[in-house]
């Protein structure tokens, strides 16, 4: 009976459209006028610090596995390059684990995964406030 | 008509910067279109005009969360089909087709009694009887690309399905409900040929 797509939204136009109850116009306008909540500010769900500490983060920990071991002994060790307060903590007593290749692969794969989740948590959470 | 000629920006824009009235007119424009939405995914009249009420109210709410990222159509659309779904999971009740046909009889016996309107009465019940017969999901789809006219790519936003799951989708609505309505059409000309 219908043959084109055209004809199935004339048809469905004409008898499946509803109006609205005449009141409802009102009655919705009186309930905001009723309620003086002021409208909701968006906020983003990562503030900017925090996405500054989030990419400080995985760019600190990109250096501890890129960086090999020696860069840092020779920073806290050289007082030309190794700044004042750098020497204020005990770094002597912390040791640099020279990692092998592949610990060095796995854990940048699991920065940059994590940094992916992120933003795909960020995306996927905006999409359910929206 | 006047409003019309103001575009749904300008409109937001005028209520977020202190004139709520301006929503009115948003309001007006986008109420009946809502609430057939309800209607057709609900199947309840005064669930549908409730939600609706509860729809626009949120929707004001949260103007201020609308990043002009879609078109705020888009955008209404999206809140009404979410809030209609968690009406739907609340409720729990399923579709009380008896609420519109008693309506539709009652049209028709308050009306002009002719038997023109008789017909058409009778065939928009028909109509209605089919689409009530859809899954939700069809229901929800061939609501909003034929009845709220939105194209495929917004569908998928309003739905948060895929493109091609909304093609699919539509595809299948379309002649579950074509076939729907020609068996019931056929008992439609049955009841008018023993009459």
């Amino acid at each position: 009976m219908m043959e084109s797509d055209e004809e199935l939204r004339k048809l469905l136009q004409e008898n499946a459209m509803e109006k609205a109850p005449e009141d409802l116009f009102l009655r919705v306008l009186n309930t905001l006028e009723s309620d003086s909540t002021p409208l909701a500010e968006h906020k983003p769900l990562i503030s900017k610090k925090g996405w500054t500490g989030i990419v400080l983060g995985i760019l600190s920990l990109c250096a501890m596995v890129l960086l090999p071991a020696s860069f840092f002994e020779q920073l806290t060790h050289n007082p030309v390059t190794g700044t004042q307060w750098f020497h204020f903590f005990n770094w002597e007593g912390i040791h640099f684990p020279e990692f092998s290749k592949t610990t060095r692969i796995g854990i940048m794969t699991f920065a940059v995964f994590g940094l992916l989740h992120i933003l795909w948590m960020k995306q996927h959470l905006s999409r359910i406030y929206k | 008509m006047e409003n019309q000629k103001v575009s749904d920006s300008d409109l937001i824009r005028e209520v977020l910067s202190g004139n709520p009235r301006s929503y009115a007119a948003l309001l007006s424009r986008y109420q009946h279109m809502v609430f057939t939405l309800a209607m057709r995914m609900l199947g309840h009249r005064e669930l549908a005009e409730e939600t609706t009420q509860d729809i626009f109210v949120k929707v004001y709410r949260s103007l201020r969360s609308f990043r002009g990222d879609s078109k705020f159509s888009t955008w209404l659309y999206r809140i009404a089909y979410r809030s209609i779904l968690d009406v739907r999971a609340r409720e729990n009740r399923k579709p009380l087709r008896a609420n519109e046909y008693s309506e539709v009889q009652a049209c028709s016996l308050t009306g002009e009694s002719t038997w023109e309107a008789l017909m058409v009465t009778e065939r928009r019940a028909h109509i209605l009887k089919a689409l009530e017969q859809l899954s939700p999901r069809d229901k929800s789809v061939l609501s909003l690309y034929y009845l709220q006219e939105l194209s495929i790519k917004e569908i998928a936003e309003v739905t948060d399905l895929s493109t091609s799951v909304v093609k699919v989708s539509l595809f299948r609505a379309r002649e579950r409900f074509k076939e729907l309505l020609e068996s019931t059409e056929e008992g439609l000309q049955l009841r008018t040929y023993n009459t």
